[in-house]
């Protein structure tokens, strides 16, 4: 009951945040809010198979950079249609990560997270190549997804309703996930994944769907966040983007439903604030970062859960 | 006289030098408890994953309700009815006693490739694992998660996943491994109420349980049967108690 | 393609090669023995390159640095490893790769606080600053001769310490069974500082060494710090002679994938596809390598443990 009463109220903040920064004139940070709920899309996706699943993938950001690109290359290619362009982008991350998924899920361990490294590494060096579409200085969109229906994207407040929404969603369909004979089959092979398979079930299929579904879902973020931007670069996908989504999982909760989405805030808003203060303001973050790590492994959503005795 | 549950004829495993399993044959009848004695280093455990499918033998057969299923998968026989518990309790301890089992029906109960549907509104789920509770002594620590529970109760819900399988055929490997006087005799009771249902194949060390459960008893030494028969004919069988008094002269 | 440019290029590999050697073989010591995955690995190389700039620039000499920031260094990690990493080792991966991680940053930003963002000068000591004549036609810069040098030195050195003498054989021993030699009585926490302090001072020796050819910058560790791993993977966790091989593969591989492939794509395709393909492959060479190799033998080329 709690959680649902939470879920309801943080949903009416965030729909009355656009009028409410409008009226004080911080009409800036509704793109900014956008950015924070994108990016808590594709850090909750990350969250799916890193804290819910037990996979430690290093790679995560190649499906950013995917869903991305797609919506990128396509607008450079004459299709700037939001309702062509985005399905494709999810249904795209989505492939490479069956690809990826399922070679790398053959290994486990340090290899696991090398190989999904490595995967990320080669698709960040393949973008910088095509200099057709931007290489390394990356690619320009010149206008936001066209979506019809009388909603114009560029207005940012607009964005940031249909953003909100796709976010919301993305919430409530991992929670229902969760909750699910799947998120319970996951939850499982977290726990004890031999036992699993004596019990009959066929794991690598089911941590494979759980990485696809993951790859797309954040490919939907790839996608959102190169029409936020109006810009994609190969600097989306490099490793260090695949730690800040970790990073965002682990200071928000992991394994939280929430923790995604709270790291995400924390971490951008983080992020900007210091930057106003100091150009070290990594600094304070590898701190707060290492300080978490060690003294509060379970993150912000995760202190306001009850722990498991 | 019906076709016995499970044949396993001439099996062979060898690791580098060392011969594992010597041309194993035995059988488990429809219905009996057979039970697999013998000294530390028979090869008992060895034997055991060949059956359930964990290793695979260099050579024989392993017939499973008439069919050959050495080449099969080892979750393709849990489907199939031949189910195992461990010697090493492998249980899901951050569940409850009743998620625990409710996730092995669940199993084999419908696809779980559902992603939407609450597990929780599948009441006959819950219902068949709270009765599997019930048959495995554990019906009121159902709510308890599985990490709390005592050792002798962890082994009962050991027992009860591999149960959950609805086998045919449950091989129970050391189900008594680590218990004391009351949790052996609780062990005792549980593997006494599954009789009826289903076949069992019991690795034991526990002599007391072993003579007072088993329909026929077979002795692996060195990686062959050296033996097999009812219970009182072991007890005077002089290789057996060679093979056992050699072991204790060491 | 001329015999000369595949000799040099071959040159170049090896001697890539060799500081990667250097690098992934304190890296796979940590990991095989302590079974921790140190990303602030590539942070002890960025360490080592800072302090050799500063201290060549304070002495004015190459070779007064070259010892005192190797030591230096080496120091550094012990305080790390004694302050911080030893937490770790019964953490689970996920925890002990965003700790260190934190330390990639913090490390960072402490060192473009103390040096600021622009690139360090590192010069290379001027008797060696001349090219020098290997064969007819062969000029070969003999910096990298030297760098050549000092690796196979080091790798002679490191095989001597763990092949043939006790402590060196303790490392072994805790590589390969970590609860054996505990039992057996050996000082597990000094044992690891140790092998810290080491790794972390052949970290020191390929910064120092490399500072010269590539740039003494922030964030020189974390593309460095990849190929390490790769290395590492390829050659088997916890084995140096893996770390020996790989590194040496990586080297060449990469080194020579650069410098010849795109030439040869473009011998066979259509410009446009070898302009961005050539590069990107080359790029891409040392991950399919390593998938190659986890594909054939998924624990490595020489896995150490048991």
């Amino acid at each position: 009951m709690t959680h649902r009463i939470f879920a309801i109220v943080a949903l009416v903040v965030l729909a009355a945040l656009p009028p409410a920064l409008l009226a004080s004139d911080q009409d800036f940070y509704i793109s900014f809010a956008s950015r924070i709920m994108i990016y808590g899309i594709a850090a909750t996706s990350l969250n799916l198979i890193l804290g819910y699943g037990g996979m430690i993938s290093f790679g995560h950001a190649a499906f950013l950079g995917a869903g991305a690109y797609v919506v990128g290359i396509m607008m450079a290619e004459g299709v700037s249609s939001a309702w062509i362009a985005w399905p494709a982008a999810v249904v795209l991350s989505g492939l490479f990560a069956l690809v990826i998924g399922a070679l790398s899920l053959r290994t486990r361990g340090v290899y696991f997270i090398m190989i999904t490294l490595a995967f990320a590494q080669m698709m960040y060096y393949v973008f910088i190549s095509l200099k057709e579409y931007g290489g390394e200085d990356g690619l320009n969109l010149p206008t936001r997804s066209v979506v019809g229906l009388g909603l114009n994207l560029k207005d940012d407040t607009t964005f940031y309703y249909v953003v909100l929404a796709l976010f919301a969603a993305t919430l409530f369909g991992l929670h229902r996930l969760v909750n699910s004979r799947f998120g319970r089959v996951i939850a499982g092979i977290r726990e004890n994944e031999t036992r699993m398979e004596a019990i009959g079930f066929p794991t690598y299929k089911y941590k494979l769907a759980c990485f696809v579904i993951a790859g797309a879902v954040c490919g939907l973020a790839g996608a959102l966040i190169s029409n936020q931007a109006n810009f994609v670069s190969p600097k989306l996908i490099e490793w260090t983007q695949s730690g800040s989504l970790m990073i965002m999982v682990i200071l928000g909760g992991i394994g939280q439903l929430y923790g995604g989405a709270v790291g995400a805030a924390v971490l951008l808003i983080l992020e900007e604030v210091l930057s106003a203060y100091t150009i070290y303001w990594q600094l304070p973050v590898g701190i707060a970062l290492l300080a978490v790590v060690l003294f509060a492994p379970r993150g912000i959503a995760g202190a306001f859960t009850r722990k498991p005795k | 006289m019906s076709t016995p549950l499970l044949e396993v004829r001439a099996l062979q495993k060898r690791f580098g030098g060392v011969v594992a399993t010597d041309g194993v044959t035995l059988d488990v009848r429809r219905g009996e408890l057979h039970a697999l004695i013998g000294p530390n280093g028979a090869g008992k455990t060895t034997l055991i994953h060949q059956l359930s499918g964990f290793l695979a033998p260099d050579a024989g057969e392993i017939l499973f309700d008439g069919a050959n299923v050495v080449a099969r998968s080892f979750h393709d026989r849990v489907h199939l009815g031949l189910a195992r518990s461990y010697q090493i309790t492998s249980i899901f301890k951050a569940f409850t006693v009743l998620d625990n089992v409710a996730l092995a029906v669940q199993a084999r109960s419908g696809s779980s490739f559902s992603f939407w549907k609450p597990l929780a509104s599948e009441s006959a789920l819950f219902d068949e694992a709270r009765t599997l509770l019930d048959q495995v002594g554990l019906g009121g620590k159902a709510d308890v998660l599985a990490g709390n529970l005592a050792h002798g109760e962890q082994r009962q819900l050991e027992v009860g996943l591999a149960l959950a399988t609805q086998p045919k055929l449950l091989l129970l490997d050391e189900p008594m491994a680590g218990m004391g006087p009351d949790e052996s005799e609780r062990m005792i009771e549980l593997i006494q109420g599954l009789k009826q249902s289903i076949a069992l194949l019991l690795i034991e060390h526990d002599m007391d349980a072993v003579f007072r459960l088993a329909d026929r008893i077979s002795v692996l030494v060195s990686g062959r049967v050296i033996a097999t028969g009812l219970p009182a004919e072991i007890r005077e069988n002089a290789e057996v108690k060679r093979a056992y008094l050699g072991e204790e002269m060491v | 393609m001329s015999g000369i440019l595949i000799l040099e290029q071959t040159l170049n590999g090896l001697q890539f090669g060799l500081m990667l050697f250097l690098l992934a073989a304190g890296l796979t010591l940590v990991f095989g023995i302590m079974d921790m995955i140190n990303l602030a690995h590539g942070s002890l190389y960025m360490i080592g390159a800072y302090l050799m700039a500063a201290i060549a620039q304070a002495t004015g000499s190459f070779w007064v640095a070259l010892p005192l920031a190797v030591i230096a260094t080496a120091i550094v990690g012990m305080l790390l490893e004694i302050a911080l990493l030893r937490r770790l080792y019964q953490r689970d991966h996920l925890t002990q790769v965003l700790a260190t991680f934190a330390v990639i940053l913090i490390s960072n930003e402490v060192i473009r606080l103390i040096f600021g963002p622009q690139p360090v000068m590192l010069n290379a000591p001027p008797a060696l600053s001349g090219p020098v004549e290997l064969l007819p036609g062969l000029s070969y810069s003999s910096y990298r001769l030297l760098i050549i040098g000092v690796g196979l030195a080091v790798a002679v050195l490191l095989y001597f310490l763990v092949a043939k003498t006790r402590t060196g054989m303790l490392v072994r021993a805790g590589a390969s069974n970590r609860e054996m030699a505990t039992a057996m009585g050996v000082n597990i926490k000094a044992l690891f500082t140790v092998v810290f302090g080491v790794g972390a001072a052949l970290c020191a020796i390929a910064g120092a060494m490399l500072g010269p050819i590539l740039a003494v910058q922030v964030g020189m560790g974390e593309s460095i710090l990849i190929l390490a791993f790769v290395v590492i993977v390829i050659g088997g966790i916890g084995s140096i002679r893996g770390a020996l091989v790989g590194a040496l593969l990586v080297g060449l591989v990469d080194t020579i994938g650069r410098a010849f492939l795109p030439m040869l794509f473009r011998e066979f395709l259509p410009p446009t596809y070898a302009s961005n393909l050539g590069p990107a492959v080359a790029s891409i060479l040392i991950y399919l390598l390593m998938a190659v190799v986890l594909f054939w033998k998924p624990q490595g080329l020489f896995p150490a443990r048991g």
